[in-house]
């Protein structure tokens, strides 16, 4: 007969499914008849389940994150450590990585995104998130910003940086039973929003990152396409200000910029923002670029 | 899932570091500047957890290792017959009725884990809080399957007198 200390070794830990060989054949024949062995097997998994349950789980401090964050917003931006655009690239997949989870690249593990008509659930918190329409964030702070996004969205958004804005928060829409980013700018005393939704479909007529300017409601939209979202830029500017901004941020971001898998299909779209109509519905104002 | 690993990674390190802030933050810093520097390695997504984590680990072990002679480090593990006698040594916990509270745990098992000599210390932290296998933590800290389970072994025995003493205390007060 197998030695306790033999058997114990050879089925602990439990690692799953494993070859059954002679031996561990014989140390699970053994443990089955020594009230010793099960009970040192049944201490060990009580043992990780109360250090694991009792261990505190204390968050990052926010002037922890705020550091952390700001090191890699360096490494993203000037460089420093002698590296080009691909390095800013990482540090935005890895800021996503870090802050969202999972997710990298414009792919991520497990989208959780429900069919909205089988999910009373997600109903429920479709309607909490409609009601938080016009609250939002007041800062100055991209990082902040960006964080206070990921608090509040599945995927990581970038915030642009323009160079005469002044950035004033963000906030949430509420688009097609999905969630999407605000970022709120002044720019010249005037405002500029910054939208970031998941793909609507039917509005994919444009190769990626190809900029559409179009007039809603006394406002110019300039919109593209990429990595499965919709960005757009709406602001009661001159369109072709609007396109010089949209090229801003287009080469700020890359494909981390948004890491996110590629979004459900969706039905017709139907923006529930009155000041983003995308539709081709009005095509007497609507004036394509194609750059 | 909005959390994202920032936090496991901070609490990990705050530990590692045996609760000193300030460099939980500088490892957890250079951690991940070297996560960028590797980022491109990184091509499974749903990977991206435990490969932050092995970058974590090791950074740690680099720092370890550049503060104190490797020696001490290879001396610390079992051979295999010294493990199976040490496995068959086990006494058996009395029963769960003689735990500790959890709500009043937290702090004294913090105490008991900074305790520990590091290699253990990783080991309880990866497999035990992170929930990372026996297969996965051997790969973060670069030790074969068999050292982590002589590691976590140790360290749950060690840590076992801290989740059931104060009980046998209480229990004693009360009978006093
Ligand atoms: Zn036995």
């Amino acid at each position: 007969m197998l030695a306790c200390g033999r058997a114990r070794r050879l089925l602990w830990p439990d690692t799953g499914p494993r070859e059954a060989t002679a031996e561990i054949v014989a140390a699970r024949e053994h443990v089955s008849r020594c009230p010793a062995c099960q009970r040192f097997l049944d201490d060990m998994r009580r043992l990780s389940e109360r250090i694991r349950e009792a261990m505190p789980r204390p968050e990052a401090p926010v002037e922890v994150r705020d550091r952390l964050f700001k090191v890699i917003a360096r490494a993203r931006t000037d460089g420093a450590r002698g590296t080009g655009p691909r390095h800013r690239l990482w540090a935005a997949g890895l800021a996503a990585v870090l802050l969202v989870g999972g997710a990298w690249l414009g792919l991520s593990i497990t989208p959780e995104r429900g069919t909205p008509s089988r999910d009373p659930l997600g109903a429920i918190a479709e309607d909490h998130l409609r009601t938080q329409r016009h609250t939002g964030l007041a800062s100055s702070d991209s990082l902040e910003t960006a964080r206070w996004l990921a608090d509040r969205l599945p995927f990581a958004v970038e915030i642009p940086i323009f160079p005469e804005a002044q950035l004033k928060g963000a906030r949430l829409v509420f688009v097609n039973r999905q969630s999407g980013a605000v970022v709120d700018y002044v720019i010249a005393g005037r405002s500029l929003s910054y939208y970031l939704l998941p793909a609507i479909e039917g509005e994919t007529g444009t190769t990626a990152r190809e900029i559409r300017l179009a007039s809603r409601a006394g406002y110019r939209v300039a919109a593209w396409e990429d990595a499965g979202f919709t960005h757009a830029l709406v602001a009661g500017l001159p369109g072709q200000k609007l396109v010089e901004l949209a090229h801003y941020c287009i080469k700020q971001m890359t494909a981390a910029v948004a890491a996110w898998a590629t979004p459900p299909r969706l039905p017709a779209p139907a923006l529930l923002d009155p000041r983003i109509v995308l539709g081709p519905e009005n095509p007497g104002t609507r004036r394509d670029f194609h750059l | 899932m909005l959390t994202g690993h920032l936090d496991a990674l901070f609490r990990t390190a705050l530990r590692l570091c045996r609760g000193h802030e300030a460099d939980a933050e500088d490892l957890l810093q250079d951690a991940v500047l070297r996560a960028l520097d590797g980022y491109a390695q990184l091509r499974e997504p749903s990977a991206a957890r435990s490969w932050l984590f092995t970058i974590l680990s090791r950074t740690h072990l680099n720092r370890l290792r550049a503060q104190r002679r490797r020696a001490e480090m290879v001396s610390a593990d079992l051979d295999d017959p010294s493990f199976e006698a040490a496995l068959a040594d086990w006494a058996p916990s009395p029963s769960p009725a003689d735990d500790v509270e959890i709500g009043q745990l937290g702090e004294q098992l913090t105490r008991a884990l900074d305790g520990l000599p590091p290699e253990l210390r990783s080991v309880v932290l990866l497999v035990d809080v992170e929930g990372f296998t026996q297969r996965e933590a051997a790969g973060m800290v670069g030790v074969p399957e068999g050292t982590v389970a002589s590691r976590l072994f140790r360290a749950r025995r060690q840590l076992r007198a801290t989740l059931q003493a104060p009980a046998r205390d209480a229990r004693l007060g009360r009978h006093q």
